[in-house]
């Protein structure tokens, strides 16, 4: 028969349509609703077991109804962004911070939040700062995530045996870094060749200790240029320092941040620049030594040391998604008291007002209290990843490498930053501080 | 038979005949539709869409704004670009000569040996078969200036030794050995078998004649293996400009723009800049120098170059 000879074409098209053809479907047949949630699996796998066994299997126990699906990615944000753009998308939108929830926003990706923060008082539970950087035209667009800060780790033990202090400025900063130089350690142990994004922490640190909270909020906001005298100061101390070899002997291009991490665990280095993150990474797995924490010193005379503060994420609904209600449900819940001690313990630090842990690591709590001061006397900077325009930031972080190197002077690269500034000025990019 | 009745059967066998060619033409498209189908989709259809993305200025998340040629003028002018571009020559100045000269002498001398000629070839080829990350982190570590080679060099008395990924100088040769590394052994492989269907009483009467091993190699071997030779120098300049995986595992690019290349180039302003407009742009320049290479080697193909 003829119509034989066209059956297995007309059954491999129907395979093929039905194979094409989208099968996702957030209800299942048991009538139970599933909402997604991408998460960041670079954050450690303490983080992920967090979400997975606290937050996720405890909201399903509560809410037998609705179960959520994780999705653990490199990029949650990036692959979020392709699939929003084609109308699809997870529930729930995990994001690298402010200016990405505002470029979201601004995109139409998110939902307003209003009606759910009513309803949950949401208000009332973050602290007021974090609070509001994730607004948009005066709606709220997005749940703060955690804060985060810039520290100083140190191999307490090998500070000791040799009788140095904790610098308390630039001058003893440099000097601490020469005896541990001409003894052999490294100063610092830094890497980015796998992630050359890590050059902006010592940039926060860099133009927050030199220009000061004040002023180098001037410069985030277009008043201060970032060509100024004052920043050719930070860039040219920075540049010092790297020079000199103090920060991980010339060769942090060379190494990657698991690298330095195994510098200063092996204690081939004395101290590590790097952020509240790193608590869970050497509460997990110790180094052989006694450390402990400090503020990196004020890089100029006279000025208090500050602690640029960074929000690491944020929160936000999906504009298609069909459950906004229980996706809701399930952020009020992931940043509910009980949940955020739990990520306290782990070094996490949720902007929640009055958050407070029993037993918690010495580490932690000392890193929690230094930040909470700082937020209390007005002495938290600003941290590239929240608050630098993302054309600025992106091109700092990119080319202090070819400062470094010898490859341009600072001049030129600062002259380049006020024109990647001016860009992100005219296009509306830069943070709306309130 | 009336007359009528011819002309129906002749009528008949026209449509026949016409039933014929129409299935001549249709059913060959039929079985290449599939074929046709995915191309569209996965090559046309991204190149089209490429080609208006370049001509847009789009952050990868609000609406794309069309601005012209803008992206391109700004290409021209992209010191950023030219370092790179210069990087990928570079690299495809030291593909198209070390690892091709050192298969085909490899090659050759493998071709030579009678017993154990696959074990050879297998060991060659072996690198060829690890996965590039894998092999890009182990050469990553070893080139490590804490915990890789160096420390075993500065136990044995060096002194000064290199740093192999931190220096702006010798970084990209650094990388470039160890893609070579991996690519020479699928070379050897492609130039061995080109040299066993080589005209072996050529050989026979060259040695007839008086010609010494060189000679041999140079005036019959050699010319024989001219088509490969070329298609591997043309493979060899088209995936130069493709070149990615090693530089972006090792270096992401660094020291400094060191090791940069237009594609690792295009990677970062499409997702690191925000900027898939203007890495548009990039990836068509990548698209039209292959373009060239292609259209050259074309050209001396018309020109008598046997290939």
């Amino acid at each position: 028969m003829k119509v034989n000879k066209w059956l297995p074409v007309v059954a491999v098209s129907l395979l093929l349509i039905s194979g094409c053809s989208s099968s996702s479907s957030s209800s299942s047949s048991k009538g139970k609703v599933e909402i997604s949630l991408y998460a960041n699996n670079q954050g450690g796998t303490e983080y992920i077991n967090y979400l997975q066994n606290d937050v996720i299997k405890g909201f399903e126990a509560k809410n037998p109804d609705i179960t959520v699906k994780l999705v653990k990615n490199s990029d949650p944000e990036g692959l979020a962004k392709q699939q929003l753009a084609a109308g699809g998308g997870p529930d729930v939108i995990n994001l690298n911070g402010p200016t990405s929830a505002q470029d979201f926003a601004a995109a139409n990706y998110l939902l307003p939040l209003d009606k759910y923060a009513e309803k949950y008082k949401w208000e009332d539970r973050y602290y007021p700062w974090a609070y509001q950087t994730v607004q948009a035209d005066g709606k709220q667009i997005a749940l703060p995530g955690s804060y985060e800060t810039l520290v100083v780790y140190y191999n307490k033990d090998l500070f000791k045996q040799n009788g140095w202090d904790v610098p308390k400025s630039y001058d003893e900063l440099t000097a601490l870094s020469k005896k541990m130089d001409d003894k052999g350690i490294i100063p610092f142990a830094f890497g980015s060749s796998d992630f050359k994004a890590a050059n902006e922490w010592w940039l926060s640190l860099a133009f927050n200790e030199t220009l000061g909270v004040d002023d180098f909020k001037k410069v985030l906001t277009g008043e201060t240029p970032w060509n100024s005298p004052e920043m050719k100061d930070a860039i040219m101390k920075l540049n010092d320092l790297w020079k000199d070899g103090y920060i991980n002997d010339k060769q942090s291009q060379a190494i990657t941040l698991d690298d330095a991490t195994t510098l200063f665990m092996s204690g081939k280095a004395a101290m590590k620049m790097e952020g509240t993150w790193m608590l869970s990474t050497l509460k997990g797995s110790p180094p052989p030594f006694e450390w402990d924490v400090f503020i990196m010193p004020s890089w100029k005379d006279g000025q208090e040391a500050n602690l640029p503060l960074a929000l690491g994420g944020a929160v936000g609904i999906n504009k298609n998604s069909k459950h906004p209600d229980e996706t809701a449900k399930f952020l009020d819940w992931m940043h509910e008291n009980e949940n955020a001690e739990k990520l306290l313990q782990q070094g996490g630090f949720l902007p929640i007002n009055g958050l407070k842990a029993g037993n918690l690591d010495p580490h932690v709590q000392k890193s929690f209290d230094l930040l909470n001061d700082a937020m209390e006397n007005n002495q938290t900077g600003y941290a590239a990843w929240t608050y630098w325009p993302p054309s600025t930031e992106t091109f700092a972080w990119s080319n202090i490498e070819s400062v470094w190197l010898g490859q341009i002077d600072v001049d030129t690269y600062l002259e380049k930053l006020q024109k990647e500034f001016e860009k992100d000025k005219e296009k509306g990019k830069l943070f709306k501080f309130n | 038979m009336s007359a009528d009745l011819v002309v129906m059967k002749e009528s008949i066998n026209v449509r026949r005949k016409n039933r014929k060619n129409w299935k001549k033409v249709i059913v060959p498209w039929l079985f290449l539709s599939p074929a046709l189908f995915l191309i569209i989709l996965v090559v046309a259809g991204p190149t089209i869409g490429t080609l208006v993305l370049s001509l847009t200025d789009w952050d990868g998340i609000q609406q794309p704004k069309f601005i012209g040629l803008e992206n391109y003028q700004s290409l021209l002018s992209d010191p950023n670009f030219f370092a790179a571009l210069g990087n990928n020559f570079k690299w495809m100045a030291l593909f198209c000569t070390v690892p091709i000269i050192f298969a085909l002498i490899i090659a050759y001398m493998v071709s030579k040996v009678k017993h154990g000629q696959m074990f050879y070839r297998s060991t060659f080829f072996l690198p060829q078969i690890v996965s590039t990350v894998v092999s890009a982190k182990v050469w990553a570590w070893i080139y490590n200036p804490f915990f890789g080679i160096n420390t075993l060099l500065t136990k044995w008395g060096f002194h000064n030794v290199p740093m192999w990924l931190g220096d702006p100088a010798i970084a990209l040769f650094s990388v470039a050995l160890v893609d070579g590394w991996r690519y020479w052994g699928f070379l050897m492989v492609l130039i061995l078998t080109a040299l066993h269907q080589t005209d072996k009483s050529l050989e026979e009467a060259a040695i007839v004649e008086g010609a010494n091993k060189m000679q041999i190699f140079w005036y019959v071997i050699l010319p024989q293996l001219r088509p490969t030779l070329m298609l591997i120098l043309m493979l060899t300049m088209i995936w130069s400009f493709a070149a990615f995986d090693y530089v972006f595992v090792m270096t992401n690019g660094g020291p400094g723009n060191a090791t940069e290349l237009i594609s690792t180039y295009m990677y970062k302003e499409a997702l690191q800049n925000q900027a898939p407009g203007y890495a548009s742009s990039i990836a068509l320049a990548m698209a039209v120098l292959s373009g060239i290479i292609i259209a050259i080697f074309g050209i001396m193909k018309k020109k008598g170059w046997e290939m």
